[in-house]
């Protein structure tokens, strides 16, 4: 069985839905820029990419016809080139690579682009027109929609005070401060051209302080402890991967920065869908003959700090593992395109620090979990 | 056909400029604003800031107006106004500074751009001096009063080289974009408004010290029974602040001789402003002036004029009938009559030098100061003869026009050729009305109504136009109104080509439905009344909108409720810029159930700014509606969905009538009224969807049980029903009986009765 190798990792600059830099910018034309960024700083040509695997959460409007087509085409990969697009929600991109995975372990293709793009600026979450199933009750539509409410409910399960969470989400911006400071979110962003403009860096980073993060209201309820500081921005953004066999990158001279090792997903309740990571983590790292103790690095998403305290307290995570260069509440969480942003980074801190094995997961809305173990190359 | 103003410049970005600069962008121009360079990397900062401050003060009526306005710095964007077809000078009043700015504009201005300052205090022909003879031709004075969004006013001064062209592209730029009443003054210190407008409150404030009446005394006499706002005279010179006594009175009375009756009520001299002034004690801006707050209790304190101390406020009131409080033999009767005597003797010795024509100094007056009428109405009204008389009888000058007056019927008369005001030689003459302003008071007059009831009229505007008027209190909607839609909607189609929905009700075109009646009926538990009183509804409106003539919704101010779905049903609206919409039913614990949902939702899938599918027009009508918000102008109702692109915007409120008659007669060439609209609409997915939006709201705290409650059967209407499919389009019939039986469970909640009586009991919303 042939074995799966991140090869390359590339992102946009991640900026607010609406107010940010690239929010006038189509999600498939965003897309092509980071396939066309990722091909040229690997330096394969496209012909010999098999298909483009491409995350979106919400494949409508600008976001549809198939984007996993489209954005190979814009890029200007040659037209025998596939490309699918993936819908797992916020997991849709560690998806992807794992589809890659598989299509290589079962001999179907060397080389893969896989990845994800989210314009939430141009197609809301949830899309246009929330239709769910009239079968179901408030609750049961409340707890798959409202991910907020879900939020505030781990919090409250697991006792987690709103300082608790303030300070997890100022932990989160102090890091990413430090990483855009010291050059280290750069290497993995690709700048954009937008108009006249080029949009080089992060947007979503906040100079923040306890003090002003106390100050914030509840953002989805009353009472509540979850606030717009406490949870990931709507963000836009899009993220490429080159997942290829050693041989592959052999034969073109790329550094392989590390192995796709397991992978599980998992489901729980709708309700409580920032758990989601618990099992999926136990399972992919049970696949791996892992423990946590063997672990170097974590990328968990942080869609909520609530949810990621939960899990990194269930999952015995230390904090110096977690999310060392910030998480999705400074970072942003383009949905499709986070999980790629997960698995490049982890493997880009296994290759940088020397590390042995990393995971990337991710809770996704609905109540479920993601997880990639990855070894270093 | 004048000129078009399509780009304009404007120079000085204070509270003034900045205001005229967004009006002009409210009215659809675009705008450079200038002022000085700041000092940091950001050159254009004060024009900024200028335009923030607008956006602020909610100068701007809508987003999309700021985003016409473009900052710079004179000192280096100066060339850009070469493109301006009018530049607005509005920097500060100093002479050289103005003549420095216009040598150099002349310089870059395009050929016949014209060139307008909005100085208050300085004569044109100062500021033309040694001006090339180009700029004299397009040169004015535009004098706007603050805030320029809301002061109609505009005085307009010409020069002796001003060419008429000139004069004319700004009168109507003036009136059509800007929305202003332009009244013509003389070349004389301060015009019209101001000129009679210091004068007046130098009297009020002077004689009410002499008389020995308190501050509330002199607010109450000097308010209401002149017509004059309620702030009187002191809370007056609270709002504009008395620390501007100095500069204002003081410069108009350098600029007067010294036999003008100014120098005898000299507000500088008096010794109680003077000590206001060394105290810091301006007036609100100071939070504290003739009233205040008292510091810490909140308590309303008024200055004690005697001793200069603050003590409780106190009651006050005044005989309305100025005739008779003129007579009344007490301190407040004789301060009455020394204000009115003063200011109306003023005004006839004037007159004749600062106007070409009387209803223009009463124009001015009322529409610069909020008089309800200017001093020659006001002296009709009280009797230009008892005023000449009793002058005479004290010995005082009574001047000669209105001697005239006296004995020769007032200032104004009506004639079978219509309405007549006496010009400044004391002669009559026909009241000028600009081209395309049309009066409804004048139609009125002339009758006869070609139908009506207590509550409604119909008229005939002429060239086969009706208008229905409605005239209850607010405009609420009660049976007589929609007894007088429906009698419209069959009668008109006989006997004219068109219909205008339209009145001159200063607040409100429509308050919404009769709140009065619905309360009584719940109460009562007449349910079955009510339910009656929604079919009539329902069914007026649906005539209206099917009627074979074309019905144009000309609306000004309050639409809102009722009030507003009348106008949903019109095949055009034509509404004054400054009206403020919405479907705001929820707060009464109800949904709109005169077929104003079922407008809503078809307006909502017919725009195409939003992307397409099942819950496109429920889910925008439905957070619409649930909002339950007045809109704040006419630009706002279209973006929030109750205008439709190709309804009009009328900038100034007098034009309003004869554009929507105009309108009106557009649409009656080949009229074919509209078909019944069909959408197709989610069903109970839709249903659900939008629930979860209002538990959303709940568990943020920002719905209450009821609203939660009416948002469920609002959700119910606007996704179609229980058994809507989105394959399945309903006709607007189907939706109005969805709003039928939503309103019949609605009534019946014993929480709507208490919001509607909330409502009505203290005028705001209870979110039980």
């Amino acid at each position: 069985m042939k074995h799966a190798y991140i090869a390359g990792y590339v992102r946009s600059p991640f900026t607010m839905a609406r107010k940010g830099a690239l929010a006038g910018m189509r999600p498939d034309d965003l897309g092509a820029a980071v396939i066309r960024a990722l091909l040229e700083r690997t330096g394969v040509p496209g012909d010999e990419i098999e298909d483009v695997v491409w995350g979106c959460a919400f494949p409508e409007g600008e976001q549809g016809l198939n984007i996993g087509r489209v954005v190979g085409m814009l890029a200007g990969l040659p037209v025998t080139v596939a490309g699918a697009t993936i819908n797992r929600w916020c997991g849709s991109s560690i998806q992807a690579v794992q589809m890659a995975a598989g299509m290589i372990a079962t001999n179907s293709g060397e080389a893969f682009i896989c990845g994800g793009t989210e314009c939430m600026s141009r197609v809301p979450m949830m899309g246009f027109n929330v239709l769910p199933n009239p079968a179901w009750s408030r609750q049961e539509v409340e707890d798959y929609i409202s991910v907020g409410i879900t939020a505030e409910r781990v919090a409250e399960r697991f006792g987690i005070s709103r300082q608790e969470q303030d300070a997890f989400g100022l932990w989160s911006q102090t890091k990413a401060a430090a990483a855009q400071r010291d050059g280290r979110l750069a290497a993995e962003i690709a700048p954009i051209r937008h108009g006249d403009a080029l949009v080089e860096q992060d947007g979503c980073v906040r100079d923040t302080s306890l003090d002003k993060l106390g100050t914030l209201k509840p953002a989805f309820m009353e009472g509540g402890t979850v606030t717009a500081g406490t949870s990931s921005p709507m963000t836009d953004g899009a993220t490429a991967l080159l997942v290829c066999t050693r041989e592959f990158a052999e034969r073109h001279g790329l550094t392989l920065l590390a192995r796709v090792k397991s992978f599980a997903v998992s489901g729980c309740e709708a309700g409580v869908m920032g758990l989601g990571p618990i099992e999926s983590c136990r399972k992919a790292m049970a696949r791996a003959r892992l423990t946590m103790a063997d672990i170097d690095i974590v990328e968990m998403n942080e869609a909520f700090a609530a949810q990621a305290m939960a899990c990194a307290r269930e999952l015995g995570i230390p904090d110096e593992m977690l999310n060392v260069d910030g998480g999705a509440i400074a970072l942003g969480h383009p949905l499709g395109a986070t999980g790629g942003r997960l698995v490049g980074k982890a493997a880009q801190l296994l290759n940088r620090t020397g590390g042995r094995h990393a995971i990337a997961t991710q809770c996704i809305g609905g109540g479920m979990g993601i997880a990639m173990v990855l070894e270093g190359a | 056909m004048e000129r078009p103003v399509r780009k304009v410049a404007v120079i000085g970005a204070g509270s003034m400029g900045s205001g005229i600069a967004a009006q002009f962008a409210n009215g659809g121009v675009p705008v450079l604003l200038l002022d000085v360079a700041g000092r940091g990397a950001d050159r254009a900062a004060p024009a900024r800031a200028g335009v923030e401050r607008q956006v602020k003060a909610q100068g701007f009526m809508a987003p999309s107006a700021a985003a016409l306005v473009s900052v710079g710095c004179i000192e280096d964007d100066l060339a850009a106004v070469a493109d301006a077809d009018w530049i607005v000078e509005a920097v500060i009043e100093d002479l050289a500074v103005k003549r420095d700015l216009f040598a150099r504009l002349d310089a870059v201005r395009k050929p016949g751009a014209v060139v307008s300052s909005n100085t208050s205090t300085i004569p044109l022909a100062r500021l033309t001096e040694g001006a090339s003879d180009a700029f004299r031709r397009d040169f004015v004075i535009t004098h706007f009063f603050n805030p320029p969004r809301h002061m109609r006013l505009m005085e307009l001064v010409t020069g002796p080289d001003t060419a008429p062209e000139t004069a004319s592209l700004v009168r109507a730029a003036a009136e059509t974009v800007l929305g202003k009443t332009v009244v013509d003054c003389r070349d004389t210190p301060a015009f019209i408004a101001n000129r009679l407008g210091c004068y007046w409150m130098s009297v009020a404030a002077i004689e009410a010290l002499r008389h020995g009446l308190t501050v509330e005394q002199a607010d109450a006499v000097a308010g209401a029974p002149f017509g004059v706002p309620r702030t009187g005279i002191f809370g007056l010179l609270d709002l504009i602040g008395i620390d501007l006594v100095p500069l204002v009175w003081g410069s108009l009375l350098n600029a007067l001789p010294a036999g003008d009756a100014h120098h005898r009520h000299d507000l500088t001299a008096e010794p109680l402003i003077r000590r206001l002034i060394a105290e810091g004690r301006i007036g609100r801006k100071a939070k504290g002036g003739f009233y205040r707050l008292a510091p810490g209790s909140k308590a309303r304190e008024a200055l004690d004029l005697a001793t200069g101390d603050y003590r409780p406020q106190a009651e006050a009131t005044a005989n309305r009938d100025l005739a008779a409080l003129i007579r009344q033999d007490d301190a407040a009767g004789r301060y009455a009559w020394a204000v009115l005597s003063n200011t109306i003797a003023y005004t006839a010795e004037v007159a004749g030098e600062i106007a070409d024509d009387m209803a223009a100094i009463d124009t001015a007056m009322r529409l610069g100061y909020g008089w309800a009428e200017g001093p020659f109405a006001l002296a009709d009204r009280v009797g230009c003869a008892a005023i000449a008389e009793r002058l005479a009888a004290e010995g005082r000058a009574v001047p000669p026009l209105l001697a005239t007056a006296a004995t020769q019927g007032g200032f104004y008369r009506r004639t079978a050729a219509g309405r007549e005001v006496r010009g400044t030689t004391g002669a009559w003459t026909p009241a000028r009305r600009p081209q395309g302003v049309l009066d409804l008071a004048e139609v009125k007059e002339r009758g006869p109504r070609v139908a009506g009831n207590g509550s409604a009229s119909l008229w005939d505007l002429g060239d086969g136009v009706a208008c229905l008027e409605f005239h209850t209190k607010m405009n609420a909607i009660d049976q007589g109104i929609l007894a007088m839609v429906a009698e419209a909607a069959e009668r008109v189609p006989a006997g004219f080509r068109a219909l205008v929905l339209y009145n001159d009700n200063p607040r409100a075109f429509s308050a919404g439905a009769n709140l009065g009646y619905f309360v009584e009926r719940l109460e009562a538990e007449d349910f079955a009344a009510l339910e009656r009183f929604v079919a009539e509804g329902q069914a007026a409106f649906r005539a209206l909108k099917h009627a074979p003539v074309p019905v144009v919704g000309a609306p000004a101010g309050l639409a809102v409720g009722g009030g507003c779905e009348v106008l949903l049903h019109c095949d055009t609206i034509q509404a004054h810029a400054e009206t403020y919409m919405g479907l705001v039913e929820l707060k009464v614990g109800i949904i709109p159930g005169w077929r104003g949902t079922a407008e809503m939702l078809l307006r909502w899938d017919r725009r195409t700014d939003r992307p397409a599918g099942p819950m496109k027009a429920a889910q925008a009508a439905f957070e619409t509606i649930a909002g339950a918000r007045i809109t704040s102008s006419a630009l706002e109702a279209r973006a929030l969905g109750y205008l439709r692109p190709e309804d009009g915007i009328t900038m100034g409120r007098d034009r309003l009538l004869g554009d929507a008659k105009a309108r009106a007669l557009a649409l009656a060439e080949g009229y074919r009224p509209p078909e019944a609209g069909t959408i197709a609409l989610p069903g109970p997915s839709g249903r659900a969807s939008l629930m979860n939006l209002v538990q959303g709201w709940r568990r943020a705290g920002l719905a209450s049980p009821h609203d939660e409650l009416v948002a469920e059967w609002l959700a119910g209407v606007c996704s179609g029903g229980p058994g809507a499919d989105p394959l399945a389009p309903l006709d607007e019939d189907a939706l109005a009986a969805l709003e039928r039986a939503a309103l019949a469970v609605l009534i019946r909640e014993p929480a709507t009765r208490t919001r509607i009586r909330h409502m009505l009991d203290t005028g705001k919303p209870l979110r039980n």
